[in-house]
């Protein structure tokens, strides 16, 4: 019985693992290891599964506990860079390489320097790829709040990345 | 400006199109390995829990025991001798007669007066034959229905590792009908379903989720029978939802059964006056 209930988790889980594994990646980087926040969320997902009410709304679920997860913790983890001096430096080289994983880095590392509201928002919305409704309702927010986090979000990101960027130039 | 945000909408575009970094693989490794710890914990609250209910069981058999030596050595109560019995390696069976019943795995033993005896096959297919009677099988989705003398069918469910029986009262149960209700089915596919249903005499209540005219999801089933029958399944979740009716030679329903996903058939006899209602979720 707790094997078919693990396998019938597993089958719910399998569609959204991949959005849920950038979800986790963008949101915990830098403060959290987010193989463990994956992990921990599945667990307590798993024992609240009567919880659940759509099988539709299982990535919100999901993400919903991985946020409070988050909130609880303490733990950090080791920044992958011990100074923003060493990351760019290490961007710069990623940059000759093209190593397309740095960029990604770049973008996390950016939005890890956002407020936490914004930068939630703004994975929700762009990588996640979930609606204005339903960050609503993550976010327990208004409509205008969303959107306001995404705009300001946004350009303070791309103050961020635009610095990042002028930097790794100097250094290339 | 506009620059930046075109480079921004480029590094989300690459970070929403990332190969995960932890497969799904990997992920399901880990959270088997940490549900079995928490499970494992659990069990070991549960071991002690139970090991206190225990002593004070043991406590009570010890009475129980000396109380009933005491009553067979005064010559009140003496055992029956019992009519048949055989040995089933490898199997675990139960069989549910009018009669007392007793059950171990590995072996079977029947205590029957009015039942012919029962000869009991395992060496090649599952068979269970009452002496002088024919013998009738009939296969519904790999499961071989074996019909017993009335009032005692048998269903069994057999897998590739052992041989399950779930007891029945179904009577010349030779005639199936299945209805398979998937997650994405239409409305006017659900009330077609429920219309065929009634016409078995079972009434179906489902409660559903829609978006406009698209079924999103089942959340509740109530399955009624004039016999008292009340089922009520919590079905949300599930992705294919399968009910068997099994009629008699009469076109009368004899029988129920329903499965969801990919669980094991589960069974109601609708022969037996008895009512019920209980409530299942998946799990």
């Amino acid at each position: 019985m707790k094997n078919k209930k693990q396998r019938h988790f597993l089958k719910l889980y399998e569609p959204v693992h991949d959005s849920f594994e950038r979800f986790c990646r963008a949101r915990a980087y830098g403060d959290y290891p987010f193989e463990d926040l994956i992990n921990e969320s599945l667990l307590v997902a798993y024992s609240k599964m009567d919880q659940l009410k759509k099988s539709k709304s299982f990535l919100s679920f999901l993400i919903g506990i991985s946020i409070r997860l988050l909130a609880n913790s303490k733990k950090k983890c080791k920044p992958e860079y011990t100074s923003d001096e060493d990351f760019l430096q290490n961007k710069a080289d990623a940059v000759n390489n093209l190593d397309q994983k740095f960029e990604v880095d770049l973008l996390y590392n950016a939005l890890s320097q956002l407020k936490m509201e914004q930068r939630e928002c703004l994975i929700l919305f762009e990588i996640t790829g979930f609606s204005i409704k339903e960050i609503m309702a993550i976010q327990k927010s208004s409509e205008s709040a969303i959107k306001q986090r995404l705009a300001r979000g946004r350009a303070e990101l791309g103050k961020i990345i635009s610095n990042e960027m002028n930097y790794i130039k100097t250094k290339v | 400006m506009m620059e930046d945000m075109k480079m921004i909408d480029e590094l989300f575009d690459k970070a929403r199109n990332e190969k995960p970094r932890l497969s799904f693989e990997d992920a399901s490794k880990a959270f088997f390995t940490s549900a079995l710890a928490v499970g494992g914990l659990l069990a070991l609250k549960k071991l002690i829990i139970s090991k206190i209910g225990i002593v004070m069981i043991s406590s009570t058999a010890i009475i129980s025991t000396a109380l009933i030596v005491s009553t067979i050595s005064s010559g009140n109560l003496q055992p029956t001798p019992l009519s048949s019995s055989a040995f089933i390696k490898d199997t675990l069976i139960s069989v549910e007669t009018n009669e007392e019943l007793i059950v171990a795995e590995n072996f079977l033993d029947l205590k029957q007066k009015e039942i012919p005896l029962l000869e009991l096959d395992f060496r090649s297919e599952l068979q269970i034959k009452p002496l002088n009677e024919k013998i009738i099988e009939k296969e519904t989705e790999k499961l071989p229905l074996i019909q017993y003398p009335k009032s005692n069918l048998i269903i069994i469910k057999q897998d590739n590792t052992h041989i399950v029986n779930s007891p029945a009262t179904l009577v010349n149960g030779n005639c199936s009908k299945s209805f398979c209700i998937k997650n994405d089915d239409k409305i006017a596919e659900l009330e077609c379903i429920q219309k065929s249903l009634r016409k078995y005499g079972l009434e179906v209540e489902m409660e559903q989720e829609y978006n406009r005219d698209d079924f999103l999801e089942m959340l509740n089933f109530r399955i009624q029978h004039k016999n008292g029958l009340d089922l009520k399944l919590k079905v949300a979740g599930f992705t294919t939802f399968a009910i068997m009716c099994i009629q008699d030679e009469d076109g009368e329903l004899i029988a129920m059964k329903y499965k969801i996903d990919e669980e094991d058939y589960s069974e109601v006899n609708m022969t037996s006056k008895t009512s019920y209602s209980y409530t299942k979720s998946v799990d």
